[in-house]
């Protein structure tokens, strides 16, 4: 490639100057600049740094630099930084600045040296842009980070806390209750009809005691453990759960004969053993509480909606006072005596739970003699928790 | 066995209750047999190693050894008899009411040749003793004493 001529290609001096004097106005409406000599002493500020300082052009030409220094940043952060640009370097990062009213700004600095003809720094222009928001954001984030990893943590803790609690109450209650069980179980044997009959009833009523708070102890033991256990997330077809939940039901099934409308049920992620346990405790429910007046019928069914499935087991059963709609939930809540109906009354905690641990939800509508809905979500996709 | 050689039975339990439970269990039993009782770990091993106050003791032909006792724990008991080349044929069945996995297989792992759950009700209880009975006295052949 032959040099073209000088005087052809090369701009003229004053098309020169004009080309820096629109590049320096271009940069002084975007940027935050500002020039100092060799040893820091600020020689030119443009107008955004002014602005964003809070000092006069006047208050700052011939001041250090370090008259913005907010005290945020170790000595090694400044001499790091004066190490780079001494030794002719690029200085780049984020520099935390104090205002003349005290006001703090962030702003992400680039330090440019100028050069003599032997190479040593005679000027340096330092171009920033404000980060201040970013940098709160970012802040903020990290603080909610924080804040979320503590709360995880504690919630961890208490889980792991309530688990640990459950399993040893409910063990090592199992002893001494045993032991309760056991002889009350042998004197009845022994001396029944060899006392009296208020001797019989006595040794009854603390029989059927001890084995009322075994059965709740056990019941229990299998909700800590149901916590314990984190569910795996494998597609698996609902029809599949219902009809493991009928088949270990069938006895209870074939008494009650009751007409069951099953419509198709969804493929949702989840466990296999806890959603077969959640339709066997929604029908086992369904079953004990039905009507004697009238044929029983429960319907099974599934609709989409976002994100999740919407699915009910309805029953014209008894029914009850939709008052209780959050109670029967709870642990140990019964609506019934339990010569009633018999049962812990753990049943529907259990439904909660397993649908909790699959990201889901349990609701019921009820009335007295109209029977119950028991309504489930379940997340499509297996991204929840 | 002859009659007038009667099973020794080694019954380790710190719970009282429990060895009357297993005491009332034998008593309707067919086999005749002697229950001897330790409270804890330290005494099974006395009885075993016939130190005093059990320098007298017989070898027992059966173990029922708890697990959570005070002092000596029934799974170094359990280790102690099967590291023992002395001990280590008697048949030792564990009885506990444990039914942690981690107590699960470190018995089996110490060579327990049975685990067993104690039952929560009475009935339950003395069937399972005289299923332990059935079995460890009367159907299997145990090495001589």
């Amino acid at each position: 490639m032959s040099k073209p001529a000088a005087n052809a290609s090369s701009p003229s001096r004053e098309q020169t100057l004009r080309e820096l004097l629109e590049l320096k106005l271009a940069l002084d409406e975007s940027a935050i600049v500002a020039t100092t000599d060799a040893q820091g002493i600020i020689t030119a500020v443009n107008d955004r740094f002014c602005r964003i300082s809070r000092y006069s052009r006047e208050e700052l030409l011939g001041r250090n630099h370090r008259i913005i220094n907010s005290g945020h940043h170790p000595k090694e952060f400044f001499q790091d930084l004066w190490q780079t640009i001494s030794s002719g370097k690029v200085w780049r990062g984020e520099i935390k600045n104090r205002a003349k009213d005290d006001s703090v700004y962030w702003v992400g600095t680039t330090i440019v040296p100028f050069l003599d003809e032997v190479g040593r720094p005679w000027q340096y222009m330092a171009i920033r842009f404000e980060i201040t928001d970013r940098k709160r954001a970012e802040e903020e984030l990290r603080a909610k980070q924080t804040e979320l990893a503590d709360r995880a943590e504690a919630l961890a803790r208490s889980n792991a806390d309530l688990e640990q609690f459950a399993y040893v109450a409910s063990h090592d209650l199992q002893e001494p209750l045993r032991m309760v069980s056991s002889f009350t179980q042998l004197l009845a044997k022994r001396y029944k009809g060899r006392l009296d009959a208020d001797a019989d009833e006595f040794i009854r009523y603390a029989d059927e005691g001890a084995q009322t708070m075994q059965a709740m102890i056990r019941d229990l033991l299998a909700y800590a453990r149901l916590d314990a256990a984190v569910p795996s997330r494998f597609p698996l077809p609902l029809d599949a759960a219902l009809d493991g939940a009928l088949l270990i039901l069938h006895v209870a099934l074939a008494e009650a004969a009751p007409i069951l409308r099953r419509k198709p049920l969804p493929e949702v992620p989840g466990d296999l053993a806890q959603l077969v346990q959640l339709y066997q405790n929604l029908v086992g429910n369904a079953l004990k509480f039905r009507r004697t007046d009238q044929v029983l019928e429960i319907e099974f069914g599934a609709s989409k909606e976002p994100g999740h499935w919407r699915c009910w087991v309805k029953d014209n059963g008894i029914g009850f006072d939709s008052r209780h709609a959050d109670r029967i939930f709870t642990l140990f809540q019964r609506l019934h005596a339990r010569d009633a109906f018999p049962g812990s009354g753990i049943g529907l905690a259990f439904c909660k739970r397993i649908l909790e641990r699959h990201g889901g939800r349990i609701w019921v509508h009820s009335a007295p003699g109209k029977g119950s809905t028991f309504f489930f979500t379940l997340p499509t996709d297996r991204s929840h928790p | 066995m002859s009659p007038s050689n009667p099973i020794e039975i080694l019954v380790v339990d710190d719970n009282p209750g429990d060895v009357r439970l297993i005491q009332e269990a034998m008593k309707d039993s067919k086999v005749s047999s002697r229950l001897h009782v330790a409270r804890d770990g330290a005494e099974a091993l006395a009885f075993l190693w016939r130190e005093e106050p059990y320098a007298q003791a017989p070898r027992p032909h059966l173990v029922l050894l708890d697990l959570n006792m005070p002092r000596v724990g029934g799974l170094e008991v359990l280790r102690t008899i099967k590291g023992s080349p002395e001990l280590r044929m008697i048949p030792t069945v564990i009885l506990t009411s444990s039914r942690g996995e981690k107590d699960i297989q470190g018995c089996y792992d110490a060579q327990a040749n049975a685990y067993l759950v104690k039952p929560t009700d009475l009935a339950s209880f003395s069937g399972l003793l005289s299923s332990i009975e059935a079995f460890w006295l009367t159907l299997a052949t145990l090495p001589a004493g």
